[in-house]
């Protein structure tokens, strides 16, 4: 288990070197750079732009910006952002990672507290009322886009019932009691999940419950309930377990429509906005923040595959 | 025991005259709802296919009505421009910001939302199918390779790739200006979008198999003298499907609003060339106005997820060889 | 030598005269102009609306809580005056900072942080037109209490020039370097020089830079050569004074929050990336301020921004075109105002392109559009059509020239068949464009005039927007749309864009007539020789169609009825009524 631990670990490290080294290349090959768009339609010189490189660095050749880069990055450096000017990435990042990271571990809640039970009682009660609503509402979910949800939200909550102000985003993850008006927004951002997630729950119940082990459960005489929840259960979830490491990584990244909507300025719209004017160091920033979520969460998955399915071995 | 004697039927099953597939089609006929919304995608599609014929107008036709030429011109005035129309006879579903007629613009977006959500399913299935297979099917190496593998896929950053992309092959890929009757960039963007989805697709089909290889068939098939692959065909995949169709169906909204997301960007499809994704995009803007406008791309949209779904629950029921169904 | 003065301080007193009464003719002008902009709701007909009618209260009288809440579409790309580009800056350096002189609600030059308006007859210009001394009022404060010195607009102005800095706004100012260094480090420029090669040209230029305070109340501004637009430019942010002791000391980072120090009504109190902004009233501002507070939220998302501004979240919003059609008719149309803007919106021919180096080509395609089918149709009112550069409401506009691309479509089709496309037959275009949706609404328009009406085909290309400026630098394109913004009431800001070589001149437009006709006009001093020139500038810009103009841009806004003292103006930035929010005050929002 130790040596497990140990190798993966230096997996994860190997893994997110190359992540950065992709993401690095990639960003250098795209057309455009941070300076070129700064003024917009009144056009800027070249001299500005070779000026603005040699302050920054960029001129020197690609490996030894990437060294540098890594030098940095080890001793928690993430460099300047371009956009925001004298604004060190570590510091932004953190500032928006941070009402992004309340955001999604509520939603992240929600999600598995809702939608994992919701299919669980659809596959139970199968081809029932409460079946056919489910998938009736987890389709409209999954269908509708989620701005449009956001802002269906929005109109019902904030507009119509008033019991959140529109602008519910200014303030938010600043105080305990902000917290409230992240309600709507983690639903938003999470319906799509929740409506994925219980409808796998339910496909996975109902393979299980038709098992054959399920019947000799039955026939061992086991109460009903302790058949369903502990031996179709834990079944059921490695599917659900599987998506925890991207949902976990994805809601905590969040959505730029959603931040959008919400006025939550977090990680999600960062990353969008960092491509599209080329701030390099917010790029790899971001990118290297998402990386390490992902690793990790697959990670803990990995690991926790044989608490659920003893016949499960780790490799 | 009684296990034991479960496989063994199952093996003499094996044998019977109707193969395992053939015998899994029979099942999907028989289950209604997966038949009816068969044939609600076969209408989908061809419609798709041609839309250009059954569209009443050109796409990007303007409705718009006559200038006056007046010197002054009060924005607050009531006044009939031909936008925003709800449906009449003329325009079915109404017109949009910009007078053109929803219907022909929507069933033409059907076909490029269509088209990105075949494609993704198409191409993640079988990207995500074949590397989950292999990382649970073979030496515990390949695992760790492929999974870090697909680590990297997963955390890179996708909008980079679709500009860089865009830019480099421009109006045309290798020389080809349209595959298959869509423009080139919209192909790019496609692969693009499955690119970023195959990774959950692997890690789901994985996980799947770890739990399934340790089972009793495996080793009741391995001792009754099948090959690796046999076991992988025809004894784990079946059992891996339901995740995968579950998550192959959720591709497809995905796949749409992703396509909406970038065209809105503006590395997606080029003006005016409508998708569903786009259209809902543009005329969510005017639900003020009128809501017809956006509703009739969402439920064409919805009408597509919806048969694929139970389509895809028709599928797993069919595919799965211990469903009593 | 004194009868040469005494004949030249004539002409600089009657130029200067000129210049205020053309300012102020061309304001009301506008009333007998028919492009003129339609008046607001509660409008008294002079073109822009009237500010509301009360009369400012003093401080002590407000009862209520004055805080304003607006918005900003998008982050301030940098609220550095110095390097400040974005409207969104800018509307927010007008309320953190005062400059020498500034422009009142009718675009007159008057006092801010100086006395007076420098005149020959005061003493302010020098005889030779070359000198500007301005005297500061006494007791001026930055927000921190620290006395206000001249030395700070010093700082400001060199700060413009700051070697390495590249700041846009530095070629308005050129006329304050030192003739010779400024000469050398053009021509350094012109020889291919860059980086640190031309680091010593640029310190000359630096050096040699003739703006000084000869005291702590006066600051100086030596010209290399007379300029008639001069006072205009000192009312304009990038020669804001600024505090060289916490730039030094806080680097890049200082204009933040709690970090930076300005002079003007209201001081930067919060400042949360891409959320809000948060002004207080300034205490030790000159003006006299009624607001204690101004909460700026930026909202990317006009429908969100409209739901807002129903739930009362918001005081004033901009109205898109979605919008205006809800407000019609609803309750809201008593908060609604419409004014004009000095904003022209067109499209940019690439002359390095064959089939549009054809004049006819060009023509066709500018007649071939029926704009007021835009300008009526599509944009219900909120724009009118343009069919010259410079916009009404400001010195330099043309109400005729352009005619001959107005209602005209059996000429463009004739103009066509002319270049070799009898019927369009064979015309393949491409319209480059960012994303944007009004702006992907022009250009679908646009697509479909010209497919229409002259029977060509016409594709568009979209891209992200650092692509888009990539490939637009790089004369990548055929046709694209896009425009100007005044940053300043004079024709003087729209000409020289077209110059040979300039940046905004992205089609590379250079007519040898044009360029003489410009710069003859940038010195000359007798204002309607100037004006003249200038027009005779556009015309010729016009008929080869160096752009071509589309439409004149206006603005749609709600305001609460609670908000009192609100100046829209067609000269403000991002937010309505931004150029006057110190005489904004808030009653009756109960």
């Amino acid at each position: 288990m130790a040596r497990y631990l140990f190798t993966r670990t230096i997996e994860s490290i190997v893994t997110l070197f190359f992540i950065a080294l992709t993401t690095f290349l990639l960003m250098h090959t795209v057309p455009g750079g941070p300076f070129e768009s700064l003024a917009g339609e009144r056009g800027v010189s070249q001299e500005f732009v070779d000026t603005q490189e040699a302050y920054y660095g960029l001129d020197d050749p690609l490996p030894i910006q990437f060294a540098k880069y890594l030098g940095n990055l080890v001793r928690g450096d993430l460099g300047i952002s371009f956009d925001q000017r004298g604004q060190r990435v570590t510091d932004l990042i953190a500032d928006k990672f941070k009402p992004s990271l309340i955001l999604g571990l509520m939603s992240f809640t929600i999600v598995l507290t809702i939608g994992v039970p919701v299919g669980v009682l659809s596959a139970v009660r199968r081809n029932s009322a409460i079946d056919y609503a489910s998938l009736g509402i987890s389709t409209a979910l999954a269908a509708v886009p989620s701005f449009v949800l956001a802002f269906i939200l929005l109109l019902i909550f904030s507009v119509w019932l008033e019991w959140f102000p529109v602008r519910l985003g200014k303030g938010f993850g600043d105080s305990f009691s902000s917290l409230g008006n992240g309600i709507l927004p983690a639903l938003a951002l999470g319906a799509p999940a929740m409506a994925l997630l219980s409808r796998l729950t339910r496909g996975a119940m109902l393979e299980v419950l038709d098992q054959d082990y399920v019947r000799t459960a039955r026939a061992k005489g086991l109460a009903n309930r302790t058949v369903y929840w502990r031996h179709a259960l834990r079944n059921a979830l490695i599917p659900v377990l599987t998506l925890m490491g991207p949902l976990f990584a994805g809601l905590v990244t969040g959505s730029i429509i959603i931040e959008s909507i919400f006025g939550l300025p977090g990680i999600g719209a960062a990353f969008i906005s960092s491509v599209l004017a080329r701030d390099y160091g917010m790029i790899m920033g971001t990118t290297m923040l998402f990386a390490t979520l992902i690793v990790f969460a697959n990670f803990l998955v990995d690991l926790a595959y044989p608490l659920v399915d003893p016949r499960v071995r780790l490799s | 025991m009684a296990v034991a004697a479960e496989t063994l039927t199952q093996a003499s099953r094996m044998g019977e005259p109707r193969g395992f597939y053939s015998e899994a089609w029979v099942r999907l006929k028989a289950h209604r709802a997966a038949f009816i919304s068969l044939i609600v995608i076969a209408v989908l599609v061809f419609v798709a296919i041609f839309a250009e014929l059954i569209a009443p107008y050109d796409t990007a036709e303007q409705f718009l009505s006559e200038a006056t030429g007046a010197a002054t011109i009060d924005p607050l005035a009531e006044r009939d421009t031909g936008k925003y129309e709800t449906p009449t006879a003329e325009h079915i579903f109404g017109t949009d910001q910009l007078a053109r007629d929803i219907f022909s613009r929507t069933i033409v977006g059907l076909r490029i939302s269509l088209s990105a959500a075949v494609f993704a399913i198409v191409v993640v299935t079988i990207l995500g199918v074949l590397v989950g297979t292999l990382a649970a099917a073979g030496p515990s190496i390949a695992d760790r390779l492929l999974m870090r593998v697909t680590d990297v896929a997963y955390a890179f950053p996708d909008l980079l790739l679709i500009i860089l992309l865009r830019s480099a092959f421009g109006t045309e890929i290798f020389g080809f200006q349209t595959i298959l009757g869509l423009e080139a960039n919209v192909v790019l963007l496609f692969l693009a979008i499955s690119l970023t989805a195959w990774p959950t697709m692997a890690r789901l089909v994985r996980g799947q198999l770890l739990s399934i290889r340790e089972t009793e068939y495996t080793t009741a098939a391995i001792a009754l003298g099948a090959s690796k692959t046999r076991i992988a065909v025809r004894h784990w995949l079946p059992n891996a499907m339901g995740p995968v169709i579950v998550e192959a169906t959720f591709l497809i909204p995905r796949a749409i609003f992703a396509e909406a997301a970038l065209s809105f960007i503006g590395v997606g499809v080029s003006p005016p060339t409508p998708s569903l994704g786009l259209l809902i995009n543009e005329h969510f803007r005017f639900v003020g106005i009128t809501w017809s406008g956006l509703m009739f791309p969402t439920v064409l949209l919805a009408m597509l997820f919806i048969a694929f779904s139970f389509f895809g629950d028709g599928l797993r029921d069919a595919l799965d060889p211990r469903s009593k169904r | 030598m004194t009868r040469g003065l005494t004949s030249r301080s004539w002409q600089l007193l009657l130029l200067l005269a000129a210049a205020i009464m053309l300012v102020a003719v061309a304001c009301s002008d506008s009333d007998d102009d028919p492009t003129a902009a339609p008046t607001a709701s509660d409008g008294d007909g002079d073109g822009t609306p009237a500010a509301t009618e009360t009369a400012a209260p003093d401080p002590g009288d407000l009862t209520e809580e004055q805080v304003l809440r607006v918005r900003l579409e998008g982050e301030p790309g940098s609220l550095d005056p110095q390097r400040a580009t974005d409207t969104d800056s800018i509307a927010i350096l007008r309320q953190l900072y005062a400059g020498l002189l500034r422009l009142d609600e009718d675009q007159v030059i008057q006092a801010d942080l100086a006395e007076e308006v420098p005149t020959v007859e005061n003493g302010g210009i020098s005889a030779d037109g070359l000198t500007y001394t301005f005297r500061l009022q006494d007791g001026l404060m930055w927000s921190d209490g620290e006395p206000l010195v001249a030395q700070a607009f010093v700082d400001g102005a060199k700060r413009l020039f700051e070697p390495g800095s590249a700041n846009f706004y530095a070629d308005f100012y050129r006329v304050l370097a030192a003739g010779g260094a400024q000469g050398e480090l053009s021509t350094a420029l012109a020889d291919g020089l860059e980086g640190d090669d031309l680091r010593p040209f640029e310190e000359a230029v630096v050096s040699g830079l003739e703006v000084s305070a000869p005291d702590d109340r006066t600051v100086v501004y030596q010209l290399n050569a007379q300029s008639p637009i001069f006072p205009l430019l000192a009312t304009l942010w990038p020669v804001y004074p600024i505090r060289q002791d916490i730039v030094d000391a806080a680097g890049d980072a200082w204009t933040e929050a709690g970090t930076v120090v300005t002079n003007g009504p209201f001081a930067l109190t919060s400042w949360n990336h891409d959320e809000d902004l948060g002004l207080t009233k300034n205490e030790f501002s000159h003006r006299t301020v009624l607001l204690d507070e101004i909460s700026i939220d930026i909202i990317p998302d006009s429908a969100v921004a409209f739901l807002a501004y129903q739930e009362d979240e918001l005081d004033i919003n901009k109205l898109g075109p979605e919008e205006l059609v809800q407000v019609r008719g609803s309750d809201l149309v008593d908060e609604f105002v419409n004014y004009a803007q000095l904003v022209t919106i067109g499209w940019y021919f690439n002359f390095d392109d064959p089939i549009l180096q054809d004049v006819n080509v060009r023509k066709a395609l500018a007649a071939g559009v029926v704009r007021e089918e835009y300008s009526e149709v599509v944009r219900e009112g909120a724009v009118l059509p343009a069919y010259g550069w410079v916009p009404p409401g400001m010195p330099g506009h043309d109400a005729e020239v352009g005619m001959e691309y107005k209602d005209n479509l059996e000429q463009a089709k004739t103009w066509l068949a002319d270049a070799g496309f009898p019927d369009g037959d064979g015309l393949e275009l491409e319209i480059l464009g960012a994303d944007s949706s009004v702006g992907v609404q022009r250009d679908e328009w646009l697509q479909e005039q010209w497919e229409t009406n002259l029977g060509i085909t016409v594709t568009i290309k979209t891209l992200d927007r650092a692509t888009y400026f990539e490939e637009r630098n790089l004369g990548n394109f055929q046709i694209t749309t896009g425009g100007w913004g005044a940053d300043y009431p004079d024709p003087q800001n729209w000409l020289p864009l077209f110059l040979t070589g300039a940046g905004l001149n992205a089609g590379n437009f250079s007519n040898t007539d044009f360029d003489a006709l410009v710069i003859a006009a940038d010195s000359e001093l007798d204002n309607d020789v100037r004006l003249d020139l200038y027009a005779q500038a556009q015309t010729i810009m016009i008929d080869d169609l160096a752009f071509a103009p589309l439409y004149y841009n206006g603005r749609q806004i709600l305001v609460k009825p609670w908000v009192q003292g609100l100046v829209p103006s067609s000269m403000e930035s991002n937010s309505p009524g931004d150029l006057f929010f110190d005489q904004v005050f808030v009653e009756g929002r109960e």
